[in-house]
């Protein structure tokens, strides 16, 4: 009997002995990250989602990207050597491309080694956007943009055919034409879709190219085990980028700037876990296996309070930033409802909302209500631009519900109210909504959907009322603006339907003029008409806390830079030091 | 047996086409529209019907639902809406993880169910039986989220006794992040069985036989491991394969909380991306699986008690 204990014992050793080694594997140059979702895949034109693109950005490369360190937002040349020249009538972009750039070694290329980079492969790639065959999620970002590559998509989207609106005029110069005016163009030259990839590895990958990663970043994809983890390591030729030279004065005391000029990537190793429970993700950031943590709700509580860090945590040696998260949430009121058409209603449901209580309640003080749709951090936002129905009054409400033709609610239907079942803060937000609207005596019905049901409800204007909330594609209000344009109606991103002449006028003006002041003053106007005529009763625009241990250096976060990771250095030292305190 | 078989076969067929049918008539329910899911949040309407027509979901609905029989009878599955990988790719990815976590977790259950419900019943009514009864109750009434967060947190976590999280393609590493999910997911399952495996053992101790072979002298081990097993095996081996068909889809929750790459988030995934043709291979797998341990069962039972008639 005792042999056999001794058998089991050994058995059991063994199998446990591994599970100590993963950790000793954690005292090298290696980031060890998360992202919160699965990545669905690595090809740019299918990197539609925030996680996604953030790892897109870290084996492949667009013409350009926003500046790491300044703010607000300034897009800079990445693969490109200039901002572009553009023609007098805005509709010529002549772009140099830089000349020294290659793509990672590969045994898709002659001797597998990676190629030089050049104008033809950024036209490639656009095509490959629009092809309709690779049914990208991300056309919408060049459709009708640029001239000639609609045509080329329904005709068949032959690679061979060239494009009158993309030109290589040599190796390196590219000349791309619009087809109208548009000064987000350069914009969404920063999005993954664009990003560079070679043919030779699409061929070569083919069907599997979504999970393999051929670019010319900072970073070479080592490993991805689908549903679990990715592994990249440092991309020893990389010369796309030095470290930045500037930044905003506050960079420089918090010591951003130590590193500028330097060249990039720091980090050896980047490991990215896909963790999509909270439990893990906190665990494993408690016990120093990763080194940043986006708390989710649940969890925020633990480290931060009223918008600051814990006062113990600064003993750990954890720190804390607070980004704006570049969004707005909203309730959407479908305006194709012959009762949500009326103004008045529309205003009294706003009136009704109270907006400093839900950032307590639901948000734990980690957002701000909204006012309209531009959020802080994008040019013509304004924490000062108000009407009288962005304020919680329940009096005022009731009167405008009687104005409008029915007081205490009588003679309105019951509304129904959607959302999506797998969202806990959405029916919590439901829920109060719901509350708030009987003190009116508007009755409200919820509706709990599947996700495809609820996007179904909402891309279809089948919604009457609907929770939403929009991420900027790029940091400019025309992208908020475009919600609202009656053009873009459903099933189109106007999802509520709204149809207001003035507003269409002053949107499509917009469209025309460059960044400056005009138009800011102009994103302005838009905006207080918008809150006038709150086809939105307007949420909140949130942060995006973020904890991270003290032994990652350089980072500062922004949603709209996912190529981060190349700018970041490890403190080896710190970080063992912290594990030997708490191992 | 040749009867036998033909009548399984024609069994078979009309599973298929009826998981088929109704997954097929569930998702056009509930699955609200892929096009518009897939087209990007920004899609024009003919950008959002050019993807139509090329998901083929602008074919009538009937041819629609014939190419998915076709489908499922010639393996093609075509490429995940989702992901754009070929499906039966995705599944080799998938399939394994899943079994690497179910197999073992479920053998384990089962062998402990049985040593466990021998042991009650063979001090049935004594403080030992009740106790377990008892402690089975209380361990069937917790959630299964429950014993996740709980021994996550207090055995990885905590005590440091296993990893928090992650995977590894080597074998020797990865049973170290196997064993806890493992431990998890025996213990949630061993309590059903465990009652039922008792009652069957139970029934068999009031049968004569039982009382003639005590007559005989026969010691209790003899009779328990020889003869009242032997006999209350069938039960036990029809609960054990009527289960055998979930393991395929591995768990959902232990791959999501300790970063499992099985089958079980696929599936999530692709419902809650509309990713029919992921949807469509996984259920049909599902069945063919249920098909082949029902005909493993039959087959089993036949052998293992001669009065069972394969008809």
């Amino acid at each position: 009997m005792s042999s056999l204990w001794l058998v089991f014992f050994f058995t059991l050793s063994a199998m446990l002995l591994p599970s100590c080694v993963p950790q000793q594997r954690r005292a090298d140059n290696t980031m060890y990250s998360y992202v919160r979702e699965h990545i669905h895949s690595l090809d740019p034109i299918h990197s539609h989602d925030l996680f996604s693109h953030q790892m897109a950005a870290q084996v492949y490369e667009g013409l350009y990207h926003f500046a790491y360190l300044k703010r607000p937002l300034e897009v800079e040349p990445l693969l490109a050597e200039t901002l572009p020249q553009i023609s007098a009538d805005g509709l010529t972009y002549t772009i140099p491309l830089k000349k020294n750039i290659y793509f990672h070694d590969h045994p898709s290329f002659p001797q597998g080694k990676g190629r030089l980079f050049v104008a033809d492969d950024f036209i490639y790639s656009l095509k490959r956007l629009a092809d309709p065959k690779n049914r990208s999620e991300s056309f919408w970002v060049i459709e009708n943009k640029i001239a000639g590559l609609d045509t080329w998509r329904t005709q068949g989207a032959h690679y061979d055919q060239n494009i009158s609106g993309l030109i290589a005029l040599d190796s390196h110069t590219l000349q791309i034409r619009l087809t109208k005016p548009n000064f987000q163009f350069v914009q969404s030259l920063t999005m993954a879709a664009t990003y560079v990839v070679p043919h030779e590895a699409v061929e070569y990958y083919a069907a599997e190219f979504g999970t393999r990663a051929v670019g010319t970043g900072a970073f070479l994809l080592q490993q991805w085990l689908p549903g679990s983890q990715l592994i990249f390591v440092k991309n020893p030729h990389y010369t796309s980028l030095t470290y930045p030279q500037e930044g905003t004065a506050k960079d420089e005391t918090l010591g951003l700037l130590k590193n500028k000029g330097q060249t990039l990537p720091f980090i050896d190793r980047v490991v990215v876990y896909e963790i999509p429970e909270a439990q893990p993700q906190y665990l494993l950031f408690v016990k120093g296996e990763i080194d940043l943590l986006m708390p989710q709700k649940d969890y925020q509580d633990a480290f931060i309070e009223h918008g600051q860090l814990r006062e113990k945590l600064h003993e750990q040696a954890l720190l804390l930033e607070l980004p704006p998260g570049l969004d707005v949430t909203y309730i959407g009121l479908n305006n194709d409802n012959p009762f949500l058409k009326n103004k008045k209603i529309r205003q009294a449901f706003s009136l009704a909302f109270d907006r400093p209580f839900i950032v307590g309640q639901y948000y734990n003080y980690l957002a701000q209500p909204a006012h309209g749709p531009i959020p802080p951090g994008i040019d013509g936002y304004d924490s000062q631009r108000h009407t009288e129905f962005s304020s919680f009054d329940i009096t005022k409400a009731k009167k405008m519900l009687a104005e409008a033709g029915y007081p205490e609610g009588r003679g309105l239907p019951e509304f129904h109210y959607e959302i999506p079942s797998t969202h806990a803060n959405a029916r919590q937000l439901a829920e109060f909504f719901k509350q708030q609207l009987q003190q009116l005596g508007v009755r409200v019905r919820l509706n709990a959907n599947t996700w495809p049901q609820f996007n179904d409800k909402v891309k279809k204007g089948k919604a009457d009322i609907f929770d939403y909330a929009w991420n900027a594609d790029y940091p400019d209000a025309e992208n908020f603006f475009q919600l609202l344009y009656s053009k873009n109606r459903s099933p189109g991103p106007n999802a509520v339907s709204f149809n207001n002449k003035k507003f269409d006028e002053l949107y499509e003006k917009a469209l025309t003029l460059p960044p400056g002041p005009v138009r800011t003053q102009l994103y302005g106007t838009m905006e207080l008409l918008v809150m006038e005529e709150c086809p939105w009763i307007f949420g909140v625009h949130r942060l995006r806390p973020l904890i991270k241990h003290a032994w990652l250096l350089n980072h500062k976060y922004e949603i709209m830079i996912p190529d981060n990771i190349k700018y970041l250095r490890i403190d080896q030292n710190l970080r063992a030091s912290w594990k030997g305190l708490n191992p | 047996m040749s009867g036998f078989l033909v009548k399984k076969l024609l069994s078979a067929l009309t599973i298929v086409v009826g998981v088929t049918f109704i997954t097929f008539c569930l998702f056009h329910i509930v699955g609200g529209d892929p096009a518009l899911h897939y087209a990007g949040k920004n899609a024009s309407p003919e950008v959002v019907q050019s993807l139509r027509h090329e998901l083929g979901l602008d074919k009538p609905v009937v041819t629609q639902y014939f190419i998915f029989l076709s489908q499922a009878f010639t393996w093609d599955w075509g490429t995940s809406w989702s992901n754009h990988r070929q499906v039966t790719q995705l599944l080799n990815d998938h399939i394994g993880a899943s079994l690497t976590l179910t197999l073992p977790a479920y053998t384990l259950s089962v062998v402990l169910a049985v040593l466990i419900s021998l042991a009650a019943a063979l001090r049935k009514d004594t403080f030992v039986d009740r106790g377990l009864l008892h402690l089975c109750f209380i361990l069937m009434s917790i959630s299964f989220v429950v014993y996740v967060v709980f021994a996550q947190k207090i055995f990885a976590f905590d005590l440091n006794w296993f990893p928090v999280y992650g995977w590894d393609t080597s074998w020797i590493y990865r049973w170290s992040y196997i064993l806890l999910p493992c431990f998890i997911y025996s213990l949630a399952h061993l309590p059903p069985k465990v009652l039922l495996f008792r009652a069957a053992l139970l029934q068999e101790l009031e049968k004569d036989y039982v009382r003639t072979a005590q007559a005989k002298g026969l010691s209790t081990y003899t009779i328990y491991s020889i003869h009242i097993l032997k006999n209350a095996s069938l039960p036990i081996v029809t609960l054990v394969m009527s289960q055998l068909p979930t393991l395929i889809t591995g768990s959902v929750l232990l791959e999501a909380y300790f970063g499992i790459p099985g089958l079980g988030g696929l599936l999530l995934n692709s419902i809650q991306s509309s990713d029919l043709p992921v949807i469509k291979a996984l259920t049909v797998v599902g069945s063919l699986f249920y098909i082949v341990v029902q005909l493993a069962h039959d087959l089993i039972a036949a052998f293992l008690d001669r009065r069972w008639e394969l008809t």
